[in-house]
């Protein structure tokens, strides 16, 4: 397996508060991989460090191969990372076809190649609509066609099954795995819904008050002891 | 020892009034959100109102009225102006208070007259007290007294009161206030009379220390930004800190540099801007609004093109069936409409909102008049160095603006014109200050109206054609995804700041050029060029013929400028001007462009 991103002894407090505490872990090509924890556990600012919201206090961020802890976030992207949002954060003036024709101008692709892309992610013929004008599942797809546009290396899927119904979470999800597995995209998605997270990760990452707490595959975080302790709020676990 | 203490206290009293009349701009922009360029209109209506109370009950008495006067006034431009402009974008509200500057400045020139007025001193504070030998003014020591006395009752205000309390809560938190049942309308009225009563206040206390003129309202107000920007919005001790180190550098840079104490605060807010971007005790805004619509720019359209065209044939004909007077006019209007393209441009497309355009238009106007002058260049390459010239000040004030947005940009921009305005009035070696350079003439292949006409159209139709293709096309594309969502564009790879520093610059280059050929239009160049109101003109030709429009900046320079010429007769048109922009900015966001695709539109849908 190569490893497409390895994080090593990441850290970063604010002020006191240490929010991202000697955080390790690796993940390897076409692999799906969920990040998950208790409100506060310290995903959003690990999510951060990674996509360069935010710099790490120490630890390094190697992404097949080249040190990226200290880039910028446009940098980072034409590294092979890409990202989408929580609130999904796409161009408001702009048609659906526009939005991906601007991600693959800004990944030096040409503007062609847009049809496949939003067939892809199941848009196709919706090109010409205005972006706003759309559902809300549908502006989560719309970007993450443009989050593919630059066919990262990494993608960053941050909640990406937040703010949409039932059926439509889980075919997002499908959506997601589907363009990993064919393009060797390795995925890091943070979520709420536990059906979304056992259903499609290959490996799960816990963190708690910053620190991971246990990395492994749903069946081995199904019986982590710790991770019941504080994840589940099982006492008596 | 004793001049440097003396001189130390002198800056000290200098920045009492300006800490008041920040204290209340930060206050109010805390609170609301609302940055207001009144504010410095409410400070000159508090030295107007001092003045003329003072005259007959006093100077004591007169102080408190004229603060109470400025809170009255700034409750009614709350009521009357601003509170239609609460979720309108950044844009709209900066350009109202604009609006109000213009009436507000009418009003005073109506009822005290364009003289400058010298008011009393203060009974009992006239003479001085020797301190290490040296005399110091007791209403000096007064003036630092209550600068500090201020500084003591706002924190009391902030800690002690329930009003104070929910002044924190809305500058940090505006959502949660809300919740807690608040209701913002009260709060809002409250804020703004206590602000504008802070900045009356510091009107009414400088009338024993200078006169009181009809042009204090816009030199206060790039100070009050300057000290509010080092300081950090919201921030009262912030702004305490900045106005006491902006006074105090003035106090000894005029030791040293007597002409450019104006460039020194400049430099400290860029270093300060460098280092923090928000001030020294300023935090990052939150839920900040958008500095413009997200609005796709309307397309041009069968009509669109039709009109296009014909407004070119029209314009290529004009000097064949038109008087010398309208070709003149035609002229104008060209030049304006290249310059408001180059601010469409960046406004528009890239949502970067300038309030100093006119640094820009100087810059080429200044930039061609000294080449032609002091270097002798011929008026060809003169005007090619123009839109470098003005290109390299927009590189320059484009790398502190490109880490900013909105508001802060906007006052970025006007204090970076502010300085050059300040060198074209002070520098008179260069630019002979307010006598400006003269006998520019055009070179003699263009010397007539018609021939100088043709260079005109030429050049800025080439000019805006190029801008509009920009904006058109993939420059156009990546610029607007910075403006709709900057995280969305670095993560898609996109260089936010030097997308954004580009379009400044071209935007610069524009400006620039046509600041040269204003330059050899009317054979002279004074620091009006510079001046805020050539950026407000600016502004307003952008809105008025719609930002989101690409015919925009053709059709607003085109009404403005005609209007100007008609109603600039009329004794107070300003005011009259600051209606109409006011009315622009609640009622029609989207100028006579926007206003005329909704038309075509909505006739073509009736057709189909």
């Amino acid at each position: 397996m190569t490893v497409m991103l390895e994080a090593r002894a990441l850290r970063k407090s604010f002020g006191g508060l240490v929010a991202v505490d000697d955080v390790s872990f690796t993940l390897s090509r076409a692999e799906r991989v969920a990040l998950i924890g208790p409100n506060g556990a310290g995903k959003s600012t690990c999510f951060n460090l990674l996509s360069g919201e935010a710099a790490p206090d120490t630890g390094q961020i190697i992404l097949d191969g080249t040190d990226i802890s200290r880039l910028a976030p446009h940098v980072r992207q034409r590294a092979g990372l890409g990202r989408t949002f929580q609130i999904a954060a796409v161009f408001r003036s702009m048609t659906v076809s526009e939005n991906v024709t601007t991600a693959l101008i800004a990944a030096g692709r040409s503007p062609d190649n847009r049809r496949a892309l939003l067939t892809e992610v199941g848009l196709a013929g919706l090109g010409a609509r205005l972006v706003t004008d759309l559902a809300y599942g549908d502006i989560k797809r719309v970007e993450m066609a443009m989050a593919l546009a630059a066919r990262p290396k990494v993608l960053l899927l941050d909640e990406p099954t937040a703010g949409m119904a039932g059926p439509e979470r889980t075919r997002i999800m499908e959506t997601a795995a589907a363009l990993a597995d064919k393009n060797g995209t390795a995925l890091l998605f943070t979520e709420h819904d536990m059906d979304a997270v056992f259903g499609f990760a290959d490996r799960i990452l816990v963190m708690d008050q910053g620190r991971l707490i246990a990395d492994g595959t749903p069946d081995e975080i199904r019986e982590n002891t710790e991770v019941k302790r504080v994840y589940l709020g099982d006492p008596d676990a | 020892m004793g001049f440097f203490v003396a001189q130390f206290l002198t800056g000290l009293a200098s920045a009492s009034s300006l800490f008041l009349v920040a204290a209340g701009l930060s206050i109010i922009f805390g609170v609301t959100r609302v940055v207001n360029f009144a504010h410095g209109s409410l400070y000159m209506i508090g030295a107007f109102i001092a003045y003329s109370v003072a005259s007959r009950f006093g100077f004591w008495i007169a102080v408190p009225v004229a603060a109470v006067g400025a809170g009255a006034l700034g409750w009614v431009m709350e009521r009357t102006v601003l509170r239609h402009l609460y979720k309108a974008p950044e844009l709209f509200q900066l350009v109202a208070t604009f609006g109000l500057v213009l009436i507000i400045q009418d009003a005073a020139l109506w009822l005290w007259g364009p003289t400058d007025l010298l008011g009393p001193r203060a009974p009992g504070l006239s003479g001085a007290i020797h301190i290490l030998d040296e005399p110091i003014p007791t209403y000096d020591l007064f003036l630092i007294a209550v600068g500090l006395a201020v500084l003591g009752g706002v924190w009391w205000m902030f800690a002690r009161t329930r009003f104070g309390v929910l002044v924190r809560a809305a500058t940090e938190d505006r959502e949660m206030l809300q919740a807690l049942g608040v209701r913002p309308d009260r709060l809002f009225q409250v804020t703004f009379f206590i602000g504008a009563a802070l900045a009356g206040l510091g009107g009414a206390l400088e009338v024993p220390r200078q006169t009181v003129t009809l042009s204090m309202d816009l030199t206060i107000i790039a100070e009050a930004f300057v000290v509010v920007v080092i300081g950090g919005m919201g921030s009262v001790l912030g702004a305490f800190l900045a106005a006491v180190l902006i006074a105090e550098l003035n106090a000894f840079g005029i030791l040293i540099f007597p002409e450019i104490t104006l460039v020194i605060a400049f430099v400290v807010m860029a270093v300060v801007l460098i280092v923090r971007p928000y001030g020294l005790l300023g935090k990052a805004p939150q839920g900040a609004h958008a500095a413009v619509e997200i609005q796709a720019p309307a397309k041009l359209g069968k009509y669109g093109r039709i009109g296009g065209g014909l407004l070119l044939v029209g314009l290529l004909i004009l000097p064949l069936v038109g008087s010398e007077f309208a070709v003149v006019l035609m002229t104008d209007v060209l030049i304006f409409a290249l310059m408001a393209a180059g601010l469409h441009f960046m406004m528009g497309t890239g949502g970067l909102i300038s309030f100093g355009h006119a640094a820009f238009f100087g810059l080429g106007a200044y930039g061609a008049a000294l080449l032609s002058s002091k270097l002798g260049f011929s008026m060809w390459l003169a005007l090619a160095g123009a839109p470098v010239i003005a290109a390299i000040g927009a590189a320059l004030i484009g790398l502190f603006a490109v880490r900013l947005s909105g508001v802060y940009l906007a006052m970025l921009t006007l204090a970076g014109a502010q300085i050059l305005w300040s060198l074209g009035v002070q520098w008179q070696d260069l630019t002979g200050g307010d006598d400006g350079i003269l006998g520019i003439w055009p070179a003699d292949s263009v010397t007539g109206t018609t021939a100088f006409y043709y260079l005109c159209f030429g050049l800025s139709v080439i000019a805006i054609a190029a801008m509009m293709a920009a904006a058109g096309g993939r420059f156009g594309l990546l610029l607007r995804a910075t403006r709709d969502n900057a995280p969305r564009a670095r993560a898609l790879g996109i260089n936010v700041g030097k997308r954004r520093w580009a379009a400044i610059v071209i935007a610069g280059m524009a400006a620039g050029l046509a600041g040269g050929l204003y330059v050899f239009s009317k054979g002279s160049v004074f620091p009006s060029t510079l001046a805020i109101p050539r950026s407000v003109d600016a502004l307003v030709m952008v809105l008025l013929g719609g930002l989101h429009a690409p015919a925009g900046p053709i059709i607003g320079a085109g009404v403005f400028t005609l209007l100007e010429d008609s109603l600039s007769r009329l004794d107070y048109w300003r005011a009259l001007l600051g209606a109409f922009i006011v009315a622009i900015a609640i009622s029609a966001p989207g100028g006579i462009g926007g206003a005329l695709s909704n038309w075509v539109s909505r006739a073509q849908r009736q057709r189909s």
